[in-house]
C-alpha cells in the first residue's frame, strides 16, 4: 500500500500537473459552494478540457474536482443555510444556527477540518482494500459479473428514497436507454429507428451531461420570473482561522471514526454516497450522543459528524468504481464517464494494465485533500463572493459548456441533441418526482448486464440455474431476491402490527415509521 | 396530494406505454445463427418487467385517488403546468440551437442562444441590453478560440468558413 502512495506521488509531482490539481480543487469548491450546481455538473463541465491531455493530469484535475467539490457544499450550508451540494445537507442542521449565533468561522473551521479528516481516512481505506478487491474480482466470470450488476441494480432501487415502484422504473428506464444500439455478442441494430449515429448507443457523456446538467438549466429557467426571489444577506465577519482548538477536536475523535467509518461504508454501496451518508451519520451521533437534545442548536458534534460522514464517501464511493467499474453514486459515475473518455476501462484489469494511473488517482486524491484544507482556510471570501454571481448569466453559460461538453467528446453536434434529450427527460423526471440514482446506474451496467447474462447462459446451454454453481454468483442473486423482497416484506410486517393494535387497543401504541 | 397521484399514475401509464412498444419492436430482432438467448430476450424481459412495474404504480397511485377523494379533501388544488412558458421557450432555443450549430457555426449560433436566453430569464426591468450583447460575443469568442487553440477541439465553424 506504501508503494502505491510513492508511485502515485512519484508521478504527481510535477507542476503542471500539481497545478492541476488546485485548480480543480478550487474549481470543486466553488461549484459546490453555489447552491443549484454540483460537483457532477463541475466535472461535466472539465471534461472537454481534458480531452487534449493524457490521463495522469487529466485525472489529477478531476479529482481535484471532486474533493473540493463536496466540499464546497458546506459554506453555504452554513452562511446561508442552503447545502451547495447533498453531501452537506446535515452541516445545515447545525452549521446555520452556529453560524445566526456569530460563531460562523467556528462552524466553518470545525466543518472543514472534520471533512479533511473524514476524506483523508477514506482515501486510505481506499488505497488498501481496492487492491485487494480488484485482484478478487479478477477471477469474476461472466455469472460473477452478472450477478454482480443485477445486485448492483436492485440494491440502488432498494436503498433509494421514495417511492419503490418509480425508482424501479427509473432504473428500468436506464436499461431502456441502454438497449439502443448494437446488441453485445452479435452486433445488431436495436432501436435506433434508422439513426446511424446511434450504433454505438447514446454516448455516456451526453446521458451524464444532459440529466445532470441540463435539467438543472432548464429547472432554473422555469423559476426564473417567479415571484420568490430570495435576497441572500450573508453574515460575515473576519473569516480567518478555524476558530477551533485541536483539543476539541480530538473530543470529537470518536465521532470522526465513527461517521467516516458510515461515510466509507454507505459510499461502496452502488447508488448511494455522501448525499446519504452526511445525514445517517449525523443521525447515528446524536442517538450516539449523552445531550441528543442539543443538536440541532448548533453544536459542534453535529458539524462533525456530518462532515465526517459526507468527506469519508469519498473513498467509499471510488472502491466500486475503480475495482469494478460499477460507480458508487452519480460524481464518481461522471469520474468513470471521464475515465473511459482517455480510454481507461475501470475494473480490475485497470490495476493491472495501468496500475500507474491508479496510484496517481490515489495520489491526487490525498493532494487535493491537503488543497482542499489550504484553501478553505484562506479562501472562504472569495468564495462568499462568488455566491453572489447572478444566476441569469451563470445558467446560460452552463448550457455553453455543456453543449461544448457533450460535442467535444466525439465531435459530433447529434451528442449535443442527445443531451438536450436527457435533459428534457432529467427535468421531467424531477417533476415526476423520480429518483435520478437508479436510472444512471441502469444506463451504465445495462450492457454489462446482459453481455454476461447472454455469455453465462451459452456456456450451460440455456440453463439458468447453473448460475449458482458459483458461489458468489449465488450470493448476490440472493442480495439482488432480498433487495427486491425486502420493501413489500416490510409493507406485510407493517400491516401486521397495526392490526394487532387495532385488535388490542389496551397495549402498546406502535409507532409506524415509513 | 391528489395531483401527485394523478402524475403517478400517467407516469405508470406512459412507462406501460414504452413497455408495450419496446416489446412490438422486439419481433424485428431476428436472431442470427444459433447465438443462445438472441438479441431480443433483453429487451422482452425488461419490457415485461416496465410493464410489471407500471401497473403496480397505477394500481397503487388509483387506490390513493380514490382514498383522498372519499375523504373529502375536496380543495382544488391550483394547476401549474409541468412545462411553463420559459421552460418552453428555453427548449425551443436549444433545439435550435442544435439544429443549426453545423450549418451557422458555433460563434453566432452561441451568441445567439445566449442573447435569447438572458433575455428569456430576465424581466423587463433587469434587462440590460448592450451588456447582454457583449456578454454574449465575449463567452462565444473566448470558448471558441479557448477550445481551438488551447484543447484542440474544433468548433464548427459553418458560414464563417
Amino acid at each position: 500500500m506504501i508503494q502505491s502512495i510513492i508511485n502515485g506521488f512519484s508521478l504527481i509531482l510535477q507542476p503542471t500537473i500539481i497545478v492541476l490539481n488546485l485548480i480543480g480543487v478550487a474549481f470543486g469548491l466553488i461549484m459546490g459552494a453555489l447552491p443549484g450546481l454540483s460537483t457532477t455538473m463541475a466535472i461535466a463541465l472539465a471534461l472537454p478540457i481534458t480531452f487534449a491531455m493524457d490521463p495522469i493530469p487529466a485525472m489529477s484535475l478531476l479529482m481535484g474536482i471532486f474533493t473540493g467539490g463536496v466540499a464546497g457544499g458546506l459554506v453555504s450550508a452554513i452562511l446561508i443555510n442552503i447545502p451547495g451540494t447533498p453531501a452537506s445537507v446535515a452541516t445545515t442542521f447545525d452549521g446555520y444556527p452556529m453560524a445566526k449565533n456569530g460563531q460562523a468561522q467556528r462552524a466553518l473551521g470545525t466543518a472543514m477540518l472534520s471533512k479533511f479528516a473524514g476524506q483523508l481516512l477514506g482515501i486510505v481505506v481506499l488505497i488498501a482494500i481496492a487492491p485487494p478487491v480488484a485482484r478478487f474480482a479478477l477471477k469474476f466470470g461472466a455469472f460473477e459479473l452478472f450477478a454482480l450488476t443485477l445486485a448492483s441494480l436492485t440494491l440502488i432501487v432498494t436503498l433509494s428514497e421514495g417511492n419503490q415502484a418509480k425508482g424501479f422504473l427509473s432504473g428500468l428506464l436506464g436499461l431502456i436507454l441502454c438497449l439502443v444500439g448494437n446488441a453485445p455478442i452479435d452486433g445488431l441494430p436495436r432501436y435506433t429507428f434508422g439513426f446511424q449515429e446511434l450504433n454505438a448507443g447514446f454516448g455516456i457523456l451526453p446521458f451524464l451531461i444532459g440529466l445532470f446538467g441540463i435539467s438543472e438549466v432548464l429547472k432554473n429557467a422555469e423559476k426564473s420570473r417567479s415571484a420568490e426571489k430570495k435576497d441572500v444577506k450573508i453574515q460575515v465577519e473576519s473569516l480567518k482561522g478555524f476558530g477551533i482548538s485541536l483539543i476539541e477536536l480530538f473530543r470529537q475523535g470518536v465521532n470522526i471514526i465513527i461517521s467516516t467509518t458510515i461515510g466509507v461504508i454507505i459510499g461502496i454501496l452502488p447508488g448511494i454516497g455522501s448525499g446519504t451518508s452526511n445525514v445517517l451519520a449525523y443521525m447515528v451521533e446524536k442517538k450516539r450522543s449523552k445531550y441528543p437534545e442539543k443538536f440541532g442548536t448548533g453544536i459542534i458534534d453535529g458539524i462533525v459528524a456530518s462532515e465526517a460522514g459526507g468527506g469519508g464517501a469519498i473513498g467509499g464511493t471510488m472502491i466500486p468504481m475503480l475495482t469494478l467499474g460499477i460507480p458508487g453514486d452519480a460524481v464518481t459515475a461522471m469520474v468513470l464517464g471521464g475515465l473511459m473518455l482517455h480510454g481507461l476501462q475501470p475494473g480490475p484489469l485497470l490495476f493491472v494494465n495501468n496500475a500507474d494511473v491508479v496510484n496517481s488517482i490515489f495520489a491526487s486524491l490525498l493532494l487535493g485533500n491537503l488543497f482542499m484544507l489550504v484553501l478553505c482556510y484562506f479562501g472562504i471570501k472569495l468564495f462568499v463572493k462568488v455566491l453572489r454571481i447572478p444566476e441569469h448569466y451563470l445558467y446560460p453559460a452552463i448550457f455553453v459548456l455543456c453543449a461544448l461538453g457533450a460535442f467535444g467528446a466525439s465531435s459530433r453536434v447529434f451528442d449535443v441533441s442527445a443531451m438536450i434529450l436527457f435533459g428534457i427527460i432529467g427535468f421531467l423526471m424531477v417533476k415526476f418526482d423520480m429518483p435520478n440514482t437508479p436510472i444512471i446506474l441502469g444506463f451504465m451496467l445495462g450492457s454489462m448486464n446482459e453481455t454476461n447474462l447472454r455469455r453465462g447462459l451459452m456456456r450451460t446451454d440455456g440453463s439458468f440455474l447453473a448460475f449458482f454453481e458459483s458461489p458468489v454468483a449465488a450470493a448476490l442473486i440472493v442480495v439482488a431476491v432480498i433487495s427486491v423482497l425486502y420493501p413489500f416484506v416490510k409493507k406485510f410486517i407493517m400491516r401486521s402490527k397495526a392490526k394487532k393494535a387495532e385488535d388490542n387497543p389496551q397495549g402498546e401504541t406502535v409507532v409506524l415509521n415509513k | 396530494m391528489v395531483r401527485k397521484y394523478k402524475m403517478d399514475f400517467i407516469l405508470g401509464l406512459i412507462f406501460l406505454i414504452i413497455a408495450v412498444v419496446i416489446f412490438a419492436l422486439s419481433f424485428s430482432l431476428t436472431a442470427m445463427a444459433n447465438v443462445g438467448i438472441g438479441p431480443a430476450f433483453y429487451p422482452r424481459l425488461i419490457a415485461i418487467l416496465t410493464a410489471m412495474t407500471a401497473l403496480s404504480l397505477m394500481y397503487q397511485s388509483y387506490n390513493k385517488i380514490k382514498n383522498e377523494e372519499s375523504s373529502d379533501k375536496g380543495k382544488s388544488e391550483r394547476s401549474e403546468p409541468i412545462l411553463n412558458a420559459e421552460v418552453i421557450k428555453i427548449l425551443v432555443a436549444m433545439i435550435v440551437y442544435a439544429t443549426l450549430l453545423r450549418r451557422i457555426g458555433y460563434l453566432i449560433m452561441t451568441s445567439v442562444y445566449l442573447f435569447t436566453h438572458f433575455m428569456i430569464v430576465t424581466d423587463k426591468e433587469s434587462r440590460r441590453i448592450p451588456i447582454f450583447i457583449l456578454v454574449s460575443i465575449v463567452i462565444s469568442v473566448v470558448t471558441y478560440y479557448g477550445f481551438r487553440n488551447i484543447f484542440s477541439v474544433l468548433l464548427p465553424s459553418g458560414i464563417l468558413g
